[in-house]
């Protein structure tokens, strides 16, 4: 069967009444249960699997399809508003969408994120059609010295987040390396800084430590902001209602 | 030697001991799992008294730098979050429902909200939805 064909193979199974329904559904309860922190968009499938198991194939996936897309884009809007991540993918909206909240203009935020997100997620649908099987096959060639330079790349994005103070970036950096060593080393089975603490083995989980890093230090920072008299979360007024947002918005 | 100096030369002192502490830790570990930790502790060593030399290096004469930190200004934050951790402590005891609604009335008193039947409202009204969505719908046990 060609490309071509699957193609329309699919399509002609996607615009059914059963699969549009199912469609709407799983955005609409992906984006919240994304909104939620501490929830991520994998629990958000493996809470709807059950619900899953009695419909025809293709609904159910494209249920669990939604629900898990809708839910890492349903992380941004809790990120744009409040400052807390809904979802591990949105910890870096956080950093520039609840600045803009904070000058009124949280619903352009949000427009920016979900236009944003809508380019993304086609762009990789797209692609997980068209290049995934090619690059299945480069994957295979990546060995260790790949694997090193794609951890050495995720470290230099250190160099473009810490600003002005880059050993503070770097620390920052070598700190989460030391704790990714919590738990039970891979090698060889011996439980690195868990001091007695079952849980601890698993090592530190990323929905819990996100929690921790973005919602607690943000109710603290508003305790504080509320406690000193201050009543509103903007520094100005809401200046921009208008969720949609221009081609220069999107731009770098 | 400013304000800002001495801050930092008590945050690099007692993140050293920390770190002299975790390779303390180490030593009691085979080799091979307590190689990458030790690595890391000494890069964060290095890196800590560089932060150190730097930033005594642009603070100890300048003596308007202002302390980052206030005790009046942290003292809320700091019992904000201490209610946190005896919130994670009653839910152990107590469970999530009764914990949950004592730190939420808690935290709203504590921020002057007002008046009470709102206070009332939204507990009850999370509650519900937790329930609702949880337990009932998803089926997921809540200690």
């Amino acid at each position: 069967m060609s490309l071509t064909q699957m193609l329309l193979s699919a399509a002609a199974q996607l615009f059914t009444w059963d699969c549009l329904s199912v469609l709407i559904i799983g955005v609409v309860a992906g984006m919240i249960v994304g909104a939620l922190p501490g929830l991520s968009a994998s629990m958000a499938v493996a809470l709807l699997v059950p619900l899953t198991f009695k419909m025809d194939p293709a609904p159910g996936l494209v249920m669990l399809t939604a629900v898990y897309t809708s839910a890492i884009y349903g992380g941004s809007v809790t990120a744009c508003l409040i400052h807390t991540p809904g979802t591990p993918a949105s910890a870096a909206t956080a950093m520039d969408g609840f600045p803009l909240t904070k000058k009124g203009k949280g619903l352009k935020a949000v427009g920016i994120s979900t236009i944003s997100s809508m380019i993304g997620g086609t762009l990789s649908a797209v692609a997980l059609l068209v290049i995934a099987p090619q690059l299945a096959k480069v994957s295979l060639w990546f060995s260790s010295l790949e694997y090193f330079l794609l951890a050495c790349f995720g470290l230099t994005i250190i160099g473009s987040m810490s600003g002005e103070n880059m050993v503070k970036g770097l620390i920052s950096g070598a700190l989460g390396l030391l704790f990714g060593t919590v738990g039970m080393d891979l090698l060889s089975g011996y439980p690195r800084f868990t001091f007695g603490i079952i849980p601890l083995e698993s090592g530190i989980q990323l929905v819990p430590a996100m929690i921790g890093l973005f919602a607690i230090s943000q109710v603290m920072i508003s305790v504080e902001e509320l406690r000193g008299g201050q009543t509103k979360i903007l520094e100005g007024s809401v200046k921009d209602l208008a969720l949609c947002c221009t081609a220069g918005d999107l731009s770098l | 030697m400013s304000p800002k100096a001495r801050e930092s030369v008590i945050t690099s002192v007692v993140l050293l001991i920390i770190y002299g502490f975790l390779f303390a830790q180490t030593m009691g570990m085979p080799s091979t799992p307590a190689l990458f930790p030790r690595v890391c502790l000494i890069l964060l060593t290095v890196l800590t008294v560089i932060m150190l030399y730097l930033d005594v290096r642009k603070y100890a004469k300048d003596h308007d730098a202002e302390s980052g930190v206030h005790w009046k200004e942290i003292a809320v934050p700091l019992v904000a979050f201490a209610a946190i951790v005896v919130y994670a402590v009653l839910f152990d005891l107590f469970g999530y429902f009764p914990a949950t609604a004592v730190m939420l009335v808690g935290f709203m008193i504590a921020l002057k909200v007002k008046p009470w039947w709102l206070i009332l409202a939204i507990t009850a009204g999370y509650a519900l939805f937790i329930y609702l969505m949880f337990v009932v719908w998803l089926k997921v046990s809540i200690i």
